[in-house]
């Protein structure tokens, strides 16, 4: 569903002030030859439970306005300036026109503005998200107080949840005639039980009949299993180690993706060279493919284009395991002489004859554990593939079923996991990424 | 001289918020913000970027004279938007009441903080040359690289001037600067044969672009740069350290990673009815809590990168012994929540942004030890060899004895109501031998309190200027703190390092 959007009045006088500096209206400053803009409008709408506390001074019901965008500029002199755009621009133009010369500076590889193309219209924008942010929010509390109940009558002491919904309006103009003009929505919940498990919901379209009611469902179900004290004895020579999809995902993002920037390989800054790409090398097993996916309808990663103007589209950055272009915007598509790529977010495609489900493989499992949360992540090297994290919320498997809480220890090397013929992979129906089974060194604290 | 804050302009707009609320009988807090920024990178000697920002904005918390609460924010200061969004959030905060929404009239019962303005004297992004800050960043780029081969380098310099204005019901009118300056060189060494690559950072912090210009902030970058070179080509062959529990050296970034995790955010006063250091919802204070030689202390230090006078609720920030000498003896109280957590409100409100809604939470933490062991030398030129022999001289290892040097904090984590955190650092030094073994990092993990109480002692004078940033609640503030150059701590079962089995 799309929604007509009317001009901008913001957007329209920024316009007619580029123009004129276009055609050199200020003398203090060089004329601009090119310029390209983004500027998103809207609002936003929230309402928490903190400590069983609903709406109160840490997560009240909330309204937040607000505008802003970025623009970017080429001077007469070929000079380049990249700076935010905020309300007050347009009243301090002629003064911000002049910090904007004063920051310009001569970039190597800077691109150029690209003619306007095709762009993919993919579904953001849900009327029901809009109406909800402009109007009533009492949808937030029934969805709250329905979590909170059902959670507390569980056993949970401390529930934590939170609701909010957007609405916005994006503008993307630039110098060579582009104009593309979209409206987006986004609607999230979120329930947690004593700080041990959490789970919810986040898209750009209303939740589905009975999404509520599955997440609390999930939370009662794995809160009471985290509850519950296990016990596990690692192996000395590694442990089978199942991570549930979130968790998957953060690995990937940190050691994979994390290393697939163009301006970390194009500097020497990643795991991986330019060469790597060059030659397609070998990084995953083969069944493995990484695309970026900006056409997904109501994704929080759907894009109809890069604020740069690159269209929208699905794009593999690994393929059967093979490096096959790092992750350019345009100027490091310029440096690095592959292709600009596309905008959107990264999935995980396997490669099977059919997709196990993540139960059958818990169930596969006879001796290991399922990973629900790490600690340290983000303290990790993603260059050297090396990790050494915690898990404190962490499953025993013992012949496929579930056995009560370890706290766990991990370390390993992911970029090993990923070349790891062992290596496995599971899927949740309501995960756009799988859950992987890696085997790694487990030290669990008593 | 002090600086002219631009958040003064905005004297109508706040009227009009104020004489709104009164007119519709709700007490009302306004935090306005006007920020400005700059970055630059220059990477592998080539200028990357040069990027600016401003953010003008305004926050409005409205209270029912019952205590219900509604927040509204927009980028707009005006008379009129500030009227509307007070009209808005009493609306939300009555529509709010209707569903048994949490009350709160902690606000109705302090007095005005008074009208008045706290302005550093540091400089402003205006009085700092665009080309100046290059020139010396793209030099101290090549010269890094100049430490070492086959390196890539990536050096940031970025500078940022907050102005904030609050005001509240009561009259009080503060106005207040928050200004910031980091240079760092993020640097990777590559993977040989049989090596991985490895990243390292060295950074320095202070309050503007001094941190880049001024030759006492060049000299100590330089050494910092120079020594985590050497650390990043030595650790591409590391081996892995065995997991386990050990007796620990940790370096004063490492130490503010344990007073910011493993405590600091277990006595910020919200969270005290599931915090460890809380009892029914009380903070237990004069329960002893760490070893007694012990005290952590938090509160803001002008010129510091976590620098804030005044809290986001109009409140002075005051500096709090939470611990001293192993006993618990303040909370980091907010105006909402220090009086149901016992405590005393210690102006520890800090806000990400005018759109965001105030929590406690640290400034500048550090843990000092009673009588710590001098030790002279620079704490950058301070190598594994020195630090064992003096460790042995002062009886904090005995000849033999395996003990790990935690060198480097790369950041951390901490779930206060379990009372668990982890952190991370750049390198490990077995110190078993007279020549102390590398190994790869690994996580250091454990139980606040037993980290807390084993801690043996000290050596070297205070360094405070342990950098990051603390994301608590999804909003990212400047913090900083540190210790005495080097922290020893008792072999413990429940403080652990990680890596191999």
């Amino acid at each position: 569903m799309s929604e007509t959007i009317n001009e901008n009045p913001y957007v329209e006088k920024l316009l007619d002030l580029l123009r004129k500096a276009e055609q050199g209206a200020w003398a203090n400053v060089p004329k601009l030859a090119g310029w390209r803009l983004s500027v998103s409008e809207g609002r936003s709408v929230t309402l928490s439970i903190v400590d069983n506390k609903l709406g109160d001074v840490y997560g009240p019901p909330t309204a937040r306005d607000s505008l802003g965008g970025g623009i970017y500029l080429i001077w007469e002199d070929n000079k380049r300036t990249s700076t935010s755009l905020d309300r007050r621009t347009l009243d301090e133009f002629e003064e911000r026109l002049v910090e904007w010369r004063a920051s310009a500076f001569d970039e190597e590889h800077g691109p150029a503005i690209l003619e306007p193309r095709t762009y993919p219209d993919v579904p953001m924008f849900d009327e029901k998200i809009k109406t909800l942010v402009e109007g009533d929010t009492t949808l937030f509390f029934q969805i709250l107080q329905q979590g909170y109940k059902e959670l507390r009558a569980s056993g949970a002491e401390f529930v934590d949840a939170g609701a909010s919904a957007g609405s916005s309006s994006s503008y993307v103009r630039n110098s060579k005639g582009l104009n593309v003009s979209y409206s987006s929505t986004s609607f999230s919940f979120s329930f947690a039980a004593d700080s041990i498990y959490g789970n919810g919901y986040s898209k750009r379209r209303m939740y589905p009949e009975g999404e509520v009611e599955r997440i609390i469902e999930d939370v009662k179900v794995t809160t009471a299993r985290l509850k519950e004290s296990g016990k596990y004895t690692p192996r000395p020579d590694g442990d089978r180690v199942v991570l549930e999809p979130g968790v998957s995902g953060s690995f990937l993002g940190t050691y994979l993706l994390g290393n697939l920037y163009g301006s970390g390989v194009a500097n020497g800054q990643s795991a991986f060279k330019l060469d790597d790409f060059k030659e397609g090398k070998q990084v995953t097993r083969s069944d493995m493919t990484l695309v970026l996916d900006g056409l997904r309808p109501y994704e929080f990663s759907a894009s109809r284009l890069t604020t740069e103007g690159i269209a929208g589209g699905r794009q593999a950055l690994v393929d059967k395991g093979k490096l096959i272009t790092p992750i350019l915007d345009l100027k490091y598509s310029g440096i690095t002489g592959f292709a600009p790529t596309v905008t959107g977010g990264p999935y995980v495609e396997i490669d099977e004859p059919e997709k196990t489900s993540f139960e059958d493989m818990i169930k596969k499992v006879d001796n290991g554990l399922l990973v629900y949360s790490l600690l340290g992540m983000h303290t990790q090297d993603g260059t050297s593939g090396r990790y050494s994290v915690g898990a404190p919320k962490t499953l025993v498997i013992e012949n496929g079923e579930l056995k009560g809480k370890v706290k766990a220890t991990l370390a390993g090397n992911f970029f090993d996991n990923l070349k790891d013929s062992r290596t496995a992979f599971g899927w949740d129906p309501h995960e756009d990424n799988p859950a992987m089974e890696i085997h790694c060194q487990v030290i669990i604290e008593e | 001289m002090p600086k002219t804050l631009r958040v003064e302009k905005y004297s109508e707009a706040l009227s009009a918020l104020t004489k709104k609320a009164e007119e519709l009988g709700v007490y009302a807090i306004g935090r306005v913000q006007d920020s400005q920024g700059r970055s630059i990178s220059i990477n592998n000697g080539r200028l990357e970027g040069i990027s600016t920002g401003s953010a003008v904005g305004i926050g409005v918390q409205v209270f029912t004279k019952e205590g219900y609460t509604g927040f509204v924010s927009s980028d707009q200061v005006t008379p009129e938007i500030c009227r509307n969004l007070v009209e808005t959030a009493a609306r939300l905060a009555r529509s709010a009441s209707g569903f048994g929404t949490e009350t709160n009239k902690a606000a109705f019962e302090i007095e005005s903080n008074g009208v008045h303005t706290i302005a550093t004297d540091y400089k402003t992004l205006a009085e700092t040359s665009y080309d100046v800050q290059v020139k010396e960043l793209s030099e101290a780029n090549q010269r890094a690289h100049s430490y070492g081969d086959k390196l890539s380098i990536r050096s940031r310099h970025g500078v940022g001037d907050a102005h904030w204005r609050i005001v509240r019901s009561d009259g009080t009118d503060i106005s207040f600067d928050m200004p910031t300056g980091s240079a760092s060189h993020g640097i990777t060494a590559p993977g040989g044969p049989g090596g991985q690559a490895v990243s390292v950072g060295a950074t320095v912090s202070g309050p503007d672009s001094s941190v880049l210009l001024s030759p006492e902030f060049q000299e100590r970058w330089e050494l910092r740069t120079k020594k985590a070179i050497g650390l990043a080509q030595k650790l591409t062959t590391a081996p892995t350290l065995k997991g386990g529990n050990y007796k620990l050296v940790i370096d004063y970034a490492l130490a503010k990673g344990l007073a910011h995790e493993a405590f600091g955010h277990a006595s910020e006063s919200d969270g005290m009815e599931t915090s460890i250091l809380g009892s029914n919802g009380k903070m237990r204070l004069g329960e002893t809590m760490g070893a007694e030689i012990v005290t952590i202390t938090d509160g803001p230090i002008k010129g510091d990168y976590a620098y804030q006078p005044v809290s986001a609720n109009g409140m002075p920030r005051q500096t709090v012994d939470i611990m001293k000498d192993g006993v618990l003896m303040a909370g980091l109280g907010d105006l909402f929540s220090a009086g149901r957590a016992g405590v005393p409100i210690s102006g520890a409100e800090r806000i990400e942004s005018y759109r965001n809604l105030p929590l406690p939470r640290m400034t500048n933490i550090r843990i000092t030890v009673k009588d710590p062991v001098p030790f002279d030398t620079r704490f950058e030129e301070v190598t594994p060899e020195e630090l064992r022999a003096k460790l042995v001289e002062a009886g904090f290892i005995k000849e033999g004895e395996q003990a790990l040097y935690l060198a480097g904090y790369t950041g951390g984590q901490v779930m206060p109501k379990e009372g668990d955190f982890v952190f991370n650092c750049v390198a490990i030094y077995d110190l078993s031998q007279p020549e102390p073994s590398l190994y790869q990092p690994a996580i250091f993990s454990g139980k606040v309190l037993s980290a807390l109480k084993s801690i043996m002692g000290g050596l070297g004078p205070l360094h405070l200027d342990a950098q990051g940033h603390c994301g608590k609640g999804g909003q990212s503030v400047p913090s900083s703190g540190g210790s005495h150059s080097f922290v020893v701590l008792e072999r413990n079962d429940n403080v652990f390092i990680g890596g191999g089995a």
